[in-house]
């Protein structure tokens, strides 16, 4: 997996922690702000983070809790437990599906459609929220856009006396026009753009000369400054003045997405072919214009382009270039050259000619619609209009629609019609909205059908709507980029208080303590033979103070080692609010939790095995402990139960409580219900004190409650736990009072990395016994031994003890051997409550050892704990009593 | 010579992610992660060629730190990159007006991210 | 680091920065007569346009890279 993945879930799953932390403690400070800008901040990292990778569900549900907690966190909607269940729930699917990609290992989630379902759902129920508690909660202001509340007031531009809303572009020269058309009508498409950068921009990193020059080559540019520049000596170099104009053969999507950073400093206006066709020039006089015209009239009509052509271009020859006419020639003749059968711009031309020539309207237009402009342009600055989103840009959207327009009306020599517009489009800009400008549109202007006549060959839906950026999941740091750039990595990073280490890696550590722990015993072994095999006693002294001081220094080591392996138990209490709060709920019972000494430290090993039978203790105490708050009110009891865990060390132990204030178990149940289920017989019935009574409950195949719970498991009982609690060397007391309550007990070592064993011999080999579960060793006669019903048994300080041999519990083929004197060694184990005598052979010294686990196929034989190294280089198999019986 | 580039975000994954983008196209990375480092590191001398930050981080946010960087000598004229999300656009206009000089949106790719640095650091 | 100063000529080796805007309006107002060199240059910013806009210094080299080239002759001599 790639280090930039494994990084993604590490730190992911400590975002998810922490948010469920702070949607408890918000339960209880609902108004902290602090409180919940932390809960937004980590909800948005997640999110911002997810989308690195390919996680598309992820990604959904976290951006639909992201905006619910942006809603919350601006104190549109307030918070409340109802918010924090579908948000816990939230956190829970991205953690599964955390589990999911940690699983795959390859940083893959395949598509699964059921998954997605679920994302969906979960995604609108979070929306759902935002919309209904906004509503809710605020009917007045929903109407305000909260996003655009605080957009910076768009430069009074309409006010803004340098911006002449006269068409711009008749200010590009013809030529650089005619250049346009062309390429237009080859089908690429040409903008026109106005620049002013603000004054400060260069104070906000912004360098409008980079920006402009990396546009391509502009068929048209003008810089000039936008006042008159000051006598050099005082000019403020970094007081933006420049202005820059230009045509530029580029879409103005694309424009527009390149200046998505200073949108209110920009005017772009998409180009149409027809737009430019606008004769400049001086005005004509003495030309044969009527006669000309009248000739064009004709060969227009008739559709004879070559006859237009020759007739314009006769006339083109006796004007004088400056001439406005031979400018409406020029374009005429451009036309007839590219678009022969744009017939309406042709006409317009010619039009154009006879208002310049003062020859009146009297002859009549040729085509009917010749007088109205473009339909098209307007039908599309009338689309544009009717979009309905609120983009930054809008102010130059609208400027834009208002100088198509003005050019299209202008170009019809229509410029009556545009009266209002001006004010229409000052009323959009301040409203930010179309609306004004879209229904001047459609009172002034009645767009003609569309389809008359063939549209130019223009790009005629030009929106200037830039497409929103795709997203593009999925990160681009390849596997083997990242970590051909892995060591780079490291450098330079901020120092953090603490590390995280990898597991491996202290695991690691700590085998290679192990194993020099094992190498620094051989040392004694090594002086002996120093003295006895060598006969050299000084050096025999001398290898013994030299193990001092090693054993010295490996005892501090191990002690580091442990230190750092040591976790505080808030580690595993941390998930408790959530849970009992859950539980408590679906139970409608009302809990009040109380967890105390969570910084108790002990070993990673010890806290994570604790982790699941606790979970299960919790629920039973909820479940069958507790009482319903009607129950509790009429047993005079407050009608919150109450629920304590605790933890705290006691010497070299980590002892954990968890009493609740619930009905207690009553004794005489147990005995009825373990009676009934055959755990134990009629005796026994009676025998039991209350205590041991209770124990049952301990017994496989016991379960308290009358019927199966949906809760606290199915069928799976308390021996569970307990069994779960003695794989770590724990041990597990209850103590009940009906009535009052119910306290378990958790005792379990600080540490499991060494253990203290004894060693013993059987059958000629060496074992170790746990002296956790040692609770004496004795010498037994083997006159004192009796058979009871093919039972061994003895009797030690009055109490009777049953006996097993070792070699038969181990399928070993041999009797133990008694000492010279005839006497058994009996090591006396603790089983729970119960002691058991195993006959071995001999017992020796006991030792430290780490313990390690059985590998293989070994692992399943359950009667060894564990094998471990000894200072003589001899493998020791550790026996583990409980399982061996 | 190589520009270099300050990354500033809270979340280690987001520091990883830009930074190993930036190396791979020839950036030299100084990363923080909250304003206030950033803002300790450019007084302590690092000056590097365009800063992205992300906006929402413990002890100082991006907001705070733009405008605490721009009043640095030297960071007066430095383009900023605010680090934002889809939905953040009134964080994104603040962060313009307060002197940030573009955004990157999250999730950043390594070829937007480039692309943009190219378009507002000259030479690189 | 992109100026040389040469006598009555300053040159411009590859990008003038920002900063290099107060330098070269400096130089400029103390050598109104002075030769610019800008065969070498890249790219400039803005605010050295601004600055030669508004101080028009004689140019004896325009930039060898065609792009700041055009936008700096349309800029100085607003050819149409």
């Amino acid at each position: 997996m790639n280090p930039l993945l494994d990084q993604f879930i590490s730190e992911s799953r400590d975002a998810i922690q922490s948010i469920g932390e702070r949607l408890m403690q918000l339960e209880n400070t609902p108004d902290d702000h602090e409180l919940m800008d932390e809960l937004f901040r980590l909800v948005h990292t997640l999110k911002g983070n997810s989308g690195l990778f390919d996680f598309p569900e992820m990604t959904r549900v976290l951006h639909g809790a992201e905006d619910l907690m942006d809603t919350v966190r601006d104190g549109r909607i307030g918070y409340s437990q109802s918010l924090a269940d579908p948000l816990l729930e939230a956190m829970d699917f991205v953690s599964a599906l955390l589990d999911e990609i940690l699983a795959g290992g390859d940083g893959n989630l395949p598509a699964d459609a059921e998954r997605t379902a679920a994302a969906v759902a979960l995604t609108d129920s979070l929306r759902r929220l935002i919309t209904a508690r906004a509503e809710q909660d605020e009917p007045e202001t929903t109407a305000a856009e909260p996003l655009t509340a605080s957009t910076p007031a768009t430069h009074a531009r309409p006010d803004d006396p340098a911006d002449d809303v006269t068409d711009p572009t008749t200010r590009i020269p013809e030529a650089a026009r005619m250049d346009a058309y062309r390429r237009m009508v080859q089908g690429q498409s040409c903008s026109w753009l106005s620049y002013r950068p603000e004054e400060e921009c260069f104070f906000k990193g912004e360098d409008p000369f980079y920006q402009i020059t990396q546009l391509p080559d502009p068929l048209w540019r003008r810089v000039s400054a936008r006042e008159p520049w000051p006598a050099p000596d005082a000019l403020d170099a970094y007081r933006c003045l420049l202005h820059f104009e230009c045509v530029i053969p580029m879409d103005p999507r694309e424009l527009t997405e390149h200046f998505r950073y200073i949108p209110d400093q920009v005017e772009i206006i998409p180009l149409q072919p027809a737009m430019l066709a606008i004769p400049t020039g001086e005005t004509h006089d003495g030309l044969p214009v009527a006669e000309y015209l009248e000739t064009a009239k004709s060969h227009l009509e008739s559709g004879n382009h070559d006859g237009l052509a020759r007739a314009s271009r006769l006339l083109l020859e006796l004007s004088s270039p400056e001439l406005k006419v031979a400018s409406a020639l020029r374009w005429l003749l451009l036309v007839l050259g590219t678009q022969p059968d744009d017939t309406r711009l042709q006409q317009k031309l010619l039009d154009d000619i006879r208002r310049g020539a003062g020859i009146g309207d009297d002859t009549a237009p040729v085509l009917e619609d010749t007088a109205a402009p473009d339909a098209d342009i307007i039908s599309t600055q009338a689309e544009i209009l009717a979009l309905e989103d609120t983009p930054p840009w809008l102010p130059g959207r609208l400027r834009a629609v208002a100088a198509s327009l003005r050019a299209a009306f202008t170009q019809a020599g229509q410029q009556a019609r545009l009266e209002g517009m001006d004010e229409a489009l000052r009323a959009a800009l301040e409203q930010k909205a179309s609306s004004p400008l879209a229904r001047w549109l459609a009172d002034h202007v009645t767009p003609a059908p569309v389809g008359v006549d063939p549209a130019p060959a223009a790009p005629s839906t030009v929106a200037t709507e830039p497409a929103p950026t795709p997203a593009t999941p999925g990160a681009t740091t390849g596997n083997g980029e990242a970590r051909k750039f892995g060591r780079r990595l490291e450098d330079n990073y901020a120092s953090p208080s603490a590390i995280k280490v990898d597991q491996a890696k202290i695991d690691r550590l700590m085998n290679l303590i192990g194993e020099m722990i094992v190498a620094k015993n051989a040392l004694p072994y090594l002086a002996a033979r120093a003295e006895t095999v060598f006969g050299v006693r000084e050096l025999s002294r001398e290898i013994k103070g030299q193990y001092g001081t090693l054993n010295r220094i490996a005892d501090e080591m191990q002690d580091a080692i442990m230190q750092v392996r040591l976790l505080p138990v808030s580690f595993v209490f941390q998930r408790f609010p959530r849970l009992v709060r859950d539980t408590a709920h679906k139970l409608g019972k009302e809990v009040r939790l109380v967890l105390e000494g969570e910084s108790t430290e002990a070993d990673k090993n010890v806290i994570e095995s604790l982790a699941d039978p606790l979970v299960h203790i919790i629920r039973n105490s909820l479940d069958h402990g507790l009482e319903t708050p009607e129950e509790r009110r009429a047993a005079g009891k407050p009608m919150a139960g109450r629920l304590t865990i605790s933890a705290r060390s006691e010497s070299d132990r980590v002892v954990i409580e968890i009493a609740d204030d619930g009905r207690g178990i009553d004794p005489a149940a147990i005995r009825r219900k373990a009676y009934e289920k055959g755990i134990i017989d009629e005796q026994a019935l009676e025998r039991l004190t209350d205590q041991e009574a209770l124990n049952l409950v301990f017994a496989p195949g016991f379960s308290t409650a009358a019927q199966v719970s949906d809760l606290s498991g199915r069928g799976v009982g308390m021996d569970v736990v307990r069994t779960a609690v003695a794989r770590v060397n724990g041990s597990i007391d209850l103590k009940s009072r009906p009535g009052e309550g119910t306290r378990l007990r958790l005792s379990l070592p600080l540490s499991m990395a060494v253990t203290n064993v004894m060693i013993i011999v059987s059958a000629g080999q060496r074992f170790g016994v746990s002296m956790d579960a040692v609770a004496e060793t004795v010498r037994v006669a083997r006159t004192d031994i009796q058979c009871i019903k093919h039972q061994m048994t003895t009797v030690l300080r009055g109490r009777v003890v049953p006996l097993v041999a070792l070699n038969d519990l181990l399928a070993l083929d041999e009797a133990q051997v008694p000492n010279d004197d005839g006497e058994m060694a009996v090591v006396v184990v603790r089983i729970e409550n119960d002691f058991l005598g195993i006959i071995v052979d001999d017992c020796r010294e006991t030792v430290d050892i780490i313990l390690k686990p059985l590998a293989g196929f070994l692992g399943n034989l359950r009667g060894y704990a564990g094998s471990a190294l000894l200072g003589d280089g001899s493998v020791l198999l550790v026996l583990n009593p409980r399982e061996l019986l | 010579m190589p520009k270099t580039i300050l990354v500033v975000d809270d979340s280690v994954t987001m520091v990883m992610s830009l930074k190993t983008s930036l190396q791979i196209a020839g950036f030299t990375v100084e990363t923080a992660h909250d304003g206030q480092q950033a803002l300790d590191k450019l007084k302590s001398g690092v000056k590097p060629d365009l800063i992205i930050t992300d906006i929402n981080m413990p002890r100082m946010g991006g907001i705070d730190f733009i405008r605490h960087a721009r009043a640095l000598p030297g960071m007066r004229f430095i383009p900023i990159l605010a680090l934002t999300t889809e939905s953040q656009q009134a964080k994104r206009d603040e962060a313009k007006k307060l002197g940030a000089t573009g955004w990157l949106l999250k999730p950043v790719s390594g070829a937007d991210l480039i692309k943009v640095i190219k378009q507002v650091l000259p030479g690189a | 680091m992109g100026i040389e100063i040469d006598d009555n000529t300053l040159r411009v080796t590859d990008m003038l920065g920002v900063e290099d805007a107060e330098i070269l309006l400096d130089w400029l107002l103390k050598h109104p007569e002075g030769n610019l060199d800008l065969a070498g240059c890249t790219h400039l910013h803005a605010a050295n346009l601004q600055v030669l806009m508004a101080t028009r210094p004689r140019i004896t080299a325009w930039p060898e890279d065609a792009r700041p080239a055009d936008w700096l002759r349309h800029a100085l001599n607003q050819e149409e």
